[in-house]
């Protein structure tokens, strides 16, 4: 801790800092390129040029970079000293001899660091008369697009790419004034972080291929401070839309999230609120209607409802104000509620979510000092995998447990890859030769970097792990003092936990199933079609006399759906999302969505201040939907009581654009409360082939929607170990016919050796048909 | 292809550096050995070897000035174009290389036996102007020299 | 003068170890506490003969004996700069010298681990040099317990794939560890974090295989060595429009005119010294009226140039000066990493402008715009390249200021000289 003087002005610094990080944080932004705060100094573009003054008689004053000057107690340096200034200038006349000076047909202009910097530094003229270099530019994907001339070297891409990302795609090429970045041939980026590029280039030369097909000049954007819908990190972003359209989406700071970066399923996944096939219209009985005239008719057909015959399922993608709204109506209704088809997975987020009172940031994840993960985190949650490789990157170990495939298997100093029924067996024996009841050295040797490590950290995916591994998974923990974090499912898996007691979901199902409930309401989800547990909803179609669906996307329950409701998207609508950690943060209202076509709904509009006013025009949320059928039922409570639901385990509704706020102790009690006690006992492996699911960074139920991102989706089959394949002696183009409780498919086989030996490698897509869920044991054959 | 003796031997060179990616420079001069220039394979031989992704080997062989990422003739004149050779008449010399090459600078003769280069500073200054033919220095050179070093490698070659 | 770097260098063939004799320095050194013979060192004025001239003792002396282990040794044998070629000598005509000059010193700086980089255009001397570190291994000189001393050593040639930055002495860790060489930030110095994080120093080969003379005699007599204010010997070269170019060990001091007119023979027939640059390419020019200046680092640096690799290049009133630096910025320009901005980007600007100039393209104000350049990129590029490349250009705009105007004033080259196709 000391004080150096810029200019006179006194700037406190920690020790080790440099100046221009010094200054940043007291508020004076030194002039930079090569800079930034992720990924640190590097000294190469020279802009960030200081005097530093003479500390001893005889000293002439120098020259120095900024971000490479430590500062010292006393210090004097100066930003405004001639020789710094003409520096600075140089450096801009400098890499302005190549720059193509093209703002005006550049994505990036009025965006664009180097703008900034030319304007603020100067000089405002051009002197350079001699030739300009020029590449030819690479196809790098649908994600990214390449402009190579305008670059100024700063080596940011690169650096966040290998270094920070660690991928291995993208590298800096050829010397002197004729460096390159780009990959060694056209093609992809294989990177799920590579839409960074675009963020992290201070000029234009990596830009957002969707958002320039679909450009506006982002002075002409609307923003609001939002949350991330794709996964349960709940990354800040800034989407920014134009003229009813939703446009791009870049990330936004927030130290308690993410600091600088968003994932490409975060950046490119919002697609699916612009695709064709979004559902606009209202629907009752396959005739297009008002959403007012269903609204109407929903009224109508839950009134002849008896009690207890209605079921209502929540969604782990939607916010807490739909969820609330819907647990409000079911009780006012004496119905049932339950956010998860599934009641394997209710089961495993209740119990990850009770044991993450204490989860790691992602900032702490990236600053633990060893990781244990169980389970593909970058197919779970991209963002929580790049905090890893920060670990990694710092020489740190990683140990991995995994079924399926995983990314980070590369950069795993131990590993253990299991089936998916001995995956709890294996944590639980490392339990035991964690707390030293069991001498293993096998096991031993896997754990023994966590043992010496200060700071240890284990991370699990509670889909793959499912209640009985979270818990074993939380023992391990404990038995090695590490912190504990859990990637849930969706954006909103914790803040359904919140509102669920335990055995909702099996309630709900087995009620269905015993003719019970024959009215469900379905929000925001699919039980008819993806998921896991599916098989056993889609049996019970035909049993159900009325099916209301609400949701932003088109999925194949709400195509069977008697009463269906379009709903906005996260970016039309204001609410909340509770993250990993139990953090429930805010999101804005970006804009209206009022391209749309007139929908009667809005026409004639009941009483000022309805909920259902049209205010600009646009869909209704969840909430006002569901509110509004309480209302019209005469159930004023619905509203009032939801309000209470939604928020009961935070101090206040948090609001988009702060921090967030945490569960409170209450909350996490409700939690330990919502854990079951005895878990169904997890089947033990039969000798048959187990499915495997094979996920990937793009894989999750809104993104799926997102066109550009999904034409990068690994290429559909059954997956099956090199190993495998020669024993059952299989042709390497053979296609095999599978068959599930749900249904069959017929898939390609591929070969390929990240998949455990007797497995089958499946994406959720495929399961979702098969009614298949991880581990389940299926029968298959070559098809004829 | 490697046979399985080099990829030992080169698996050895690479084992004996605290970190894999120093072996790399080696393993692409033993392979550049071998197959004259760099190709696309000779990358991904390398590539199993060190540890390093096709990307990051195409980093260091389009920095380093002794890599050949494109075809070049069997043998390679490096003419010496810096400050002493220059006085001494490189620039004379190189024009009068692609004369007796018939390709410009570069790019290997079209009976494929020869690639004629400029390169900095040899350290043959007390030779100007000088010329590294492979590995082997050369002069001073003047006109019937370098004719003579390009029509040697001409006629020896053919097949 | 007895030779000492160049003792063997009457010989047909580079001595093997046989012809070489007892590697008597490393027997008389191992018998030496290292901290004693750091001091003898000391006592003397040798200096990195690799262009920086940093007093070895003091180099020496940084890495802490308890700093985490391995501890490197590199020897900077990248001879690349324009006019050098001493260090070739070595290479080619003494290699076991070489490597008894890296034991003695490995020695003293108490490494663990010694890297040879040698460029990659000395294949050949490297292939020698391999040839003696094999042949004194199976003597039991390299390797564990050398000699019995309890010392342990072992020696990597490590040959490079080419490029000038490479010898600097950053961006040689880089290359080593198989990247690209880019110069890496100081601090930290290599000596605290150097290959692979661990302490390492680089050092030139000339400068090396001066010790070896000083643990066998003394410091005293290597002072002896030297004359008008020099130390021990040198190996000198001078290159360019000379009648007899090459490479002498001389005693450190010897004068400029000694070297151009006796043992280069003097200026080819015809021709007048305009101005030499003393110490390799990146360094200032030195004029007629200066070659009677002893050649040493302070003298040197007391004319405003740099002593550098003390190669000298001579030009003569037949080179137009404007093709000259042309020719030596175009090194430059090749050569830069593409590392920091005024290195990269600043360099071949200047270079348009040159080049604008000696087309007849030039216009008045092009030589203070060049001056304005070589004061901008100088001090604030990254690492010691770009200073060195600007040295001998500004230099010329200065030294040779009326024939950069007469280009301009005449919309060409007085010398009648057409402008050279450079690849640049």
């Amino acid at each position: 801790m000391g004080t150096f003087y810029l200019d006179e002005q006194p700037i406190p610094f920690e020790d080790g800092q440099n100046v221009l990080d010094a200054a940043r944080k007291a508020g004076v932004d030194i002039p930079h390129f090569c800079y930034h705060p992720a990924l640190g100094s590097l000294g190469a573009c020279r802009l960030c040029m200081v005097e530093l003054q003479p500390s001893r008689e005889g000293e002439r004053p120098r020259n120095m970079a900024s971000c490479l000057l430590m500062a010292n107690e006393g210090m004097r340096v100066s930003l405004t000293a001639e020789k710094a200034v003409e520096a600075r200038q140089s450096v801009i006349e400098e890499v302005m001899t190549n720059h193509p000076h093209d703002c005006p047909v550049c994505d990036e202009g009025g965006d664009c660091h180097l703008q900034n910097m030319t304007v603020e530094v100067g000089p405002p003229y051009r002197r350079y008369e001699g030739t300009k270099r020029t590449f030819l530019n690479q196809y790098l994907g649908p994600l990214v697009w390449h402009s190579m001339d305008r670059c100024i070297t700063c080596y940011r891409c690169v650096r966040f790419y290998q270094d920070h990302a660690l991928g291995d795609d993208l590298g800096a090429f050829g010397s002197r004034n004729r460096v390159y970045f780009g990959r060694s041939e056209n093609g992809p980026l294989e990177s799920p972080f590579a839409g960074n590029l675009a963020e992290v280039c201070p000029t234009g030369v990596f830009t957002d291929r969707v958002y320039r097909r679909n450009f506006t000049r982002v002075w002409d954007l609307q923003t609001a401070p939002s949350v991330c819908p794709h996964c349960s990190v709940g990354c800040n972003i800034e989407p920014g839309a134009r003229e009813g359209s939703l446009r791009r989406v870049i990330s936004r700071e927030n130290k308690r999230v993410n600091e600088w970066f968003i994932c490409d399923r975060g950046r490119y996944g919002h697609r699916y609120t612009e695709v064709d096939d979004r559902p606009r219209t209202a629907r009752v009985d396959g005739r297009e209607v008002s959403v007012e005239e269903a609204l109407d008719v929903a009224v109508q057909r839950l009134s002849e409802s008896a009690d207890g015959s209605i079921g209502g399922l929540g969604s782990v993608r939607e916010d807490m104000e739909g969820n609330a709204a819907l647990r409000s109506l079911m009780a006012a209704l004496r119905g049932w509620y339950t956010a998860h088809p599934n009641p394997d997975l209710e089961a495993a987020i209740a119990e990850a979510a009770s044991l993450s009172a204490q989860a790691p940031t992602l900032t702490e994840i990236g600053k633990a000092d060893a990781v244990l993960i169980a389970g593909d985190l970058t197919g779970h949650a991209p963002m929580m995998d790049l905090a890893v490789r920060q670990v990694v990157r710092a020489g740190h170990p990683l140990v991995l447990l995994h079924t399926g495939p995983a990314p980070l298997a590369q950069h795993a100093q131990r590993r253990r890859q299991v089936t998916p029924r001995e995956l709890l067996g294996l944590i639980e024996a490392l339990q035991a030769a964690g707390e030293g009841t069991v001498q293993d050295e096998a096991l031993a040797q896997l754990l023994e970097p966590l043992r010496t490590a200060r700071n240890p950290v284990v991370l699990g995916v509670a889909e793959t792990l499912g209640a009985p591994g979270c818990r074993a998974l939380g023992q391990l923990a404990t038995a090695l003092g590490a912190r504990l974090g859990f990637a849930l499912p969706n954006a909103n898996a914790f803040g359904t936990a919140l509102l669920s007691r335990p055995g909702d979901s099996d309630r709900v199902l087995e009620s269905t199933e015993n003719g019970q409930v024959d009215k469900l309401i379905v929000l925001g989800s699919d039980p008819l079609g993806a998921g896991a547990g599916a098989g056993r909803w889609a049996a019970l179609r035909e049993r159900l006399s009325f099916l209301l669906v609400l949701d932003c996307v088109r999925t194949k329950t709400s195509e069977q759906a008697d009463i269906f409701i379009p709903l906005s998207a996260f970016t039309e609508r204001s609410g909340t999302f509770v993250n990993y950690a139990g953090l429930a943060q805010g999101f804005a209202k970006v804009f209206p969505r009022d391209d749309y076509p007139a929908n009667t709904f809005y026409a004639g509009l009941g009483p000022v201040g309805s909920p259902l006013t049209p205010r600009d025009g646009h869909l209704p949320d969840a909430f006002d939907a569901i509110c509004e059928i309480g209302q019209r039922m005469g159930l004023g409570r619905v509203r009032r009581n939801a309000e209470i639901l939604a928020y009961q385990f935070f101090n206040e509704p948090p609001t988009p654009g702060r921090t967030g706020i945490t569960v409170d102790a209450a909350g996490f009690a409700h939690l330990r409360d919502s854990a079951v006690g005895d878990f169904r006992p997890a089947p033990e492996p039969g000798g048959g082939w187990q499915v495997v699911m094979t996920t990937w960074y793009g894989d999750e139920h809104l993104a799926l929607h997102a066109p550009e991102l999904q034409s990068l989706a690994p290429r559909e089959g059954v997956r099956m170990h090199p190993d495998e394949v020669a024993a059952q002696q299989l042709a390497d183009d053979a296609r095999l016919c599978l068959s599930g409780p749900g249904g069959q498919i017929r898939l390609e086989l591929i070969v390929d050796e990240s998949c455990p030996r007797s497995t089958l490698g499946l994406s959720r897509a495929s399961m979702a048909v098969l009614g298949a869920d991880e581990g389940d044991e299926l029968g298959w054959e070559v098809c004829a | 292809m490697l046979n399985e003796d080099e990829k030992q031997h080169l698996a050895a060179h690479i084992a004996h550096y605290p970190e894999a990616r120093a072996g790399a420079i080696y393993t692409l001069q033993y392979l550049q050995k071998k197959y004259g220039h760099l190709h696309d394979k000779a990358l991904r031989e390398a590539s199993e070897l060190c540890g390093l992704s096709v990307t990051q080997l195409e980093e260091l062989v389009s920095f380093y000035s002794l890599l050949f990422r494109r075809p070049v003739g069997k043998r390679v004149l490096r003419v010496c174009d810096s400050i002493a050779c220059h006085m001494a008449g490189a620039p004379a010399l190189l024009a009068e290389a692609e004369q007796l090459t018939g390709v410009p600078l570069g790019q290997p003769s079209k009976d494929g036996e020869m690639t004629v280069l400029p390169h900095v500073c040899l350290g043959l200054c007390d030779r100007a102007p000088a010329a590294l033919f492979d590995e082997s220095a050369q002069g001073p050179l003047d006109s019937a020299a370098l004719a003579a070093l390009i029509t040697s490698v001409k006629n020896t070659g053919g097949q | 003068m007895e030779p000492v770097l160049s003792r063997h260098f009457h010989l047909p063939e580079p001595p093997d170890l046989k012809a070489y004799g007892d590697y008597r320095a490393l027997r008389a050194a191992l018998e030496q506490k290292p901290a004693d013979l750091i001091d003898q060192i000391g006592q003397t004025a040798l200096r990195g003969y690799g262009g920086a001239g940093f007093p070895l003792a003091r180099k020496w002396s940084a890495v802490a004996a308890d700093a985490p282990r391995p501890h490197y040794m590199v020897i900077n044998l990248d001879e690349t700069e324009p006019g050098s070629f001493k260090d070739r000598q070595l290479l080619y005509r003494d290699p076991h010298q070489i490597v008894e000059a890296i034991l003695v010193s490995g020695y003293i700086q108490g490494a663990d681990r010694a890297f040879v980089f040698v460029r990659g255009e000395y294949a050949e001397g490297a292939e020698g040099l391999q040839r003696a570190v094999d042949e004194a291994r199976e003597a039991g000189l390299i390797g564990k317990n050398v000699l019995g001393s309890g010392y342990s050593l072992d020696i990597d040639v490590h040959l490079s794939a080419g490029r000038y930055i490479c010898g600097e002495e950053t961006a040689l860790l880089n290359a080593l560890e198989g990247r690209r060489a880019n110069p890496r930030s100081k601090p930290p110095f290599p000596f605290q974090k150097g290959l692979w994080g661990k302490p390492t120093l680089v050092n030139n080969l000339e400068t090396v295989c001066q010790v070896p003379g000083i643990v066998l005699n003394g410091p005293d007599w290597f002072k002896a060595q030297g004359i008008n204010g020099g130390e021990g010997t040198k190996l000198y070269s001078v290159c360019g429009p000379v009648k007899n170019p090459g490479f002498w060990e001389l005693p450190m001091g010897t004068t400029a005119r000694e070297l151009i007119y006796e043992h280069a023979g003097g200026m080819l027939d015809g021709r007048e010294l305009t101005a030499f640059l003393p110490g390799g390419a990146s360094t200032a020019f030195l004029l007629p009226e200066h070659v009677d200046a002893p050649m040493h680092f302070e003298s040197v640096a007391k004319l405003r140039s740099r002593f550098g690799t003390c190669g000298i290049i001579v030009l003569d009133d037949a080179t137009c000066p404007l093709d000259f630096l042309i020719a030596i910025n175009k090194f430059f320009v090749r050569e830069s990493c593409g590392f920091c901005t005024p290195c990269r980007d600043g360099l071949p600007y200047a270079h348009s402008i040159l080049e604008r100039i000696e087309a007849g393209q030039g216009k008045p104000g092009d030589r203070e715009h060049l001056l304005e350049l070589c004061g901008k990129i100088a001090p604030n590029s990254f690492c010691a390249f770009a200073p060195g490349a600007v040295m001998p250009m500004e230099s010329g705009l200065n030294v040779f200021a009326d024939v950069i105007e007469a280009h301009i004033e005449q919309g060409g080259c007085p010398w009648q000289h057409e402008p050279a196709r450079r690849a640049v």
